[in-house]
């Protein structure tokens, strides 16, 4: 366990918490990864076969033609919103507690991104013919700009991660040893933490933060517009753009959460991440549950009110017949549950909103699927109905891509420290030397 | 949407140009010789009332006009950039060798091949509509509305709004990292 000792200087314990992941790993850790390595393997498998066969190895069918990969697309770039505006909204505020959080959330956002962003491809049926997107654009096409906004988002969350990162690896350069230690040199950029250094990194990560919010919110929007610029019953609301952005917080919110919680646990960062810190993350996801909620509630009531009669179909299947038993899950276990959990004292442990946000994560996953299928199989012409549950394929290639996103967050760690040792000196005025200047009296 | 117009259009024709063109098709038994040409035309008959419709006409090595030969009609597309057939529908022959396809033109414009089922007998044309024929899905009373002018403005100033902020993310990152590096340079020098 990594805690300040009168052995050891507070700011060198910093370093050794930040680089605990990068400790090699126990039995349990290793198991953890090889099954997910197997796991994300199969999915690779599973998606060579769907390339060598056809999209027709899906469950997609004529009535049905978006399912579980759309919902694998929405749902893990929200779960990158999450963390990219937790980070970006506290350090604009100046939030204190931010510290030993924004690593972890800039890490979730981009890992979850950078898996989300492969779903539009994974669902073409030709993805060799993905790069006549870039050399044909269709100008006037939502997915075009889908894929823009996307692009567009990967691009800051990557230097959201990056630049925050530069002073950490040069006070953590003399920590490590062996290709971490030529790695971080070289990403350092020279970094000494002159005043004039403090000043531009300072300017720079604030941009960026500015910038990663009406961005993640464009992102979110026009993922959107694929849904509500058509004219399905269950698509076509105004509402969508706000409720998509609402859903992609709450289940980020609850992603960073659920991360923080484990390593702060596996790694024993309880000196290092106070408890306080992820309290006041749950606290930010049960106002977005109930948000959420009330949108839900909104939605149903307006249409259920309007009363149009291909709207109110969809609306019972979803409600009373056919995905009734998804959606009351969801109610239950993705908002009312994780709420509870965390307004309750007792359980308002880590445990306890770890668990809550496993349950928001999940909860949403199902509502997304709420959102995509059902009014699919509700044919616009002709009475036949659809009927979509996701085959064999899309579950392997879906849990190749979960487990995927686990490993490149582990896998980011082990590179990188876990904890922003510059900036949470800088919160903390404990940490009076730091930063360090390291030597470089051999860099040319 | 040139490319889902198109389909619309092969639809459109087949269903027309299969039920339209049924009463003209003569019941003959296939012809015994081989097909050796086919001609295609557009006609336009005068009357707004009357659809276009396209005749290909089949004759054997002798110039006799053959009877009861199926004709496929397809449209050349370009979807993607790549050069695509789309179906428009099939006739069979009559008794002057005629096979006929009735369209609803969609665009001005269209390339339309005639080829003799199973066979490598085919012939093609650059076919134009008169504008007065060509139905467009836009409603007159909103095709000069207030928005169709943002429809053509709005998207490449949205491209130019992407690269700005593409140029200004790179720029603030590749300034910042060279600044630093810069600024770590110099302090290094004045400390040694």
């Amino acid at each position: 366990m990594v805690v300040p000792t009168e052995s050891r200087s507070h700011r060198q314990a910093l370093i050794d918490a930040a680089l605990a992941p990068q400790r090699h790993p126990g039995r349990v850790l290793t198991t953890v990864a090889i099954v997910l390595g197997i796991i994300v393997a199969t999915g690779v498998g599973a998606y060579i076969y769907q390339l060598m066969s056809g999209i027709g190895v899906t469950a997609l069918n004529d009535e049905v033609f978006w399912g579980i990969y759309t919902v694998d697309l929405v749902a893990f770039i929200g779960f990158s919103y999450g963390g990219a505006l937790v980070s970006a909204i506290l350090r604009l505020t100046g939030a204190a507690w931010r510290g030993p959080i924004t690593r972890i959330a800039e890490g979730t956002a981009l890992v979850t991104l950078a898996v989300g962003a492969l779903f539009p491809v994974i669902h073409l049926g030709h993805p060799e013919r993905v790069w006549q997107f870039f050399t044909q654009p269709q100008l006037d096409s939502p997915l075009l700009w889908d894929m823009v906004a996307i692009l567009t988002y990967l691009l800051v969350t990557v230097f959201l991660f990056s630049i925050p990162l530069i002073p950490d690896l040069a006070i953590a350069e003399t920590s490590v040893d062996g290709w971490r230690k030529r790695l971080y040199r070289r990403l350092s950029m020279n970094w000494v933490g002159t005043p004039e250094q403090e000043r531009v990194l300072g300017r720079a990560t604030t941009a960026l933060a500015i910038l990663v919010i009406p961005v993640a919110v464009m992102v979110h929007t026009v993922l959107s517009y694929a849904f509500s610029l058509t004219s399905r019953p269950g698509w076509f609301s105004t509402i969508f753009g706000p409720y998509f952005v609402v859903a992609a917080i709450y289940s980020g919110v609850a992603v960073v959460i659920l991360a923080t919680v484990l390593y702060r646990r596996i790694y024993h960062l309880e000196a290092w991440i106070e408890e306080r810190s992820v309290r006041y993350l749950s606290y930010l996801m049960i106002a977005l549950g109930v948000l959420y909620g009330y949108f839900t509630f909104t939605e149903i009531t307006t249409e259920g009110y309007v009363g149009e009669e291909s709207a109110t179909n969809v609306l019972f299947t979803i409600l009373l017949r056919d995905y009734s038993v998804a959606f009351w899950t969801f109610v239950l276990l993705g908002l009312v549950v994780p709420i509870l959990l965390v307004a309750w004292r007792r359980t308002r442990t880590p445990l306890g909103m770890g668990v809550a946000s496993a349950l928001v994560i999940l909860g949403m996953f199902l509502k997304r699927f709420l959102i995509v299928v059902p009014p699919l199989t509700r044919p616009l012409v002709g009475d036949e109905v659809g009927i979509y549950f996701p085959g064999i394929v899309e579950i392997l290639i879906t849990a190749g891509a979960a487990a995927g996103m686990i490993l490149l967050l582990i896998g980011l760690f082990r590179v990188f420290p876990v904890l922003g040792i510059h900036e949470m000196a800088a919160l903390g005025n404990e940490f009076e030397d730091l930063p360090p200047i390291p030597d470089r009296g051999d860099t040319s | 949407m040139i490319a889902s117009r198109g389909f619309a259009l092969s639809l459109t024709v087949a269903v027309l140009g299969l039920s339209l063109a049924r009463p003209a098709l003569a019941q003959e038994e296939p012809a015994s010789a081989e097909p050796a040409t086919i001609e295609l035309r557009l006609i336009v008959p005068p009357n707004p009332d009357v659809p276009p419709q396209f005749v290909a006409t089949v004759r054997d090595a002798d110039g006799n006009a053959m009877p009861g030969i199926a004709v496929e009609f397809n449209r050349e597309l370009e979807f993607l950039g790549t050069k695509r057939t789309a179906l428009l529908g099939v006739g069979t022959t009559d008794v002057g060798g005629a096979a006929r396809l009735v369209v609803l033109p969609r665009q001005e414009q269209a390339t339309v091949i005639a080829s003799v089922t199973g066979s490598d007998v085919s012939a093609g044309i650059e076919a134009t509509f008169p504008e007065d024929r060509v139905d467009t899905f836009f409603d007159p009373e909103h095709e000069h509305g207030l928005l169709t002018p943002l429809r053509e403005v709005m998207p490449p100033v949205i491209a130019a709004v992407v690269a700005l902020l593409w140029i200004f993310i790179i720029g603030l990152v590749v300034t910042t990292v060279r600044r630093i590096k810069r600024l770590g340079h110099r302090e290094e020098g004045q400390i040694a």
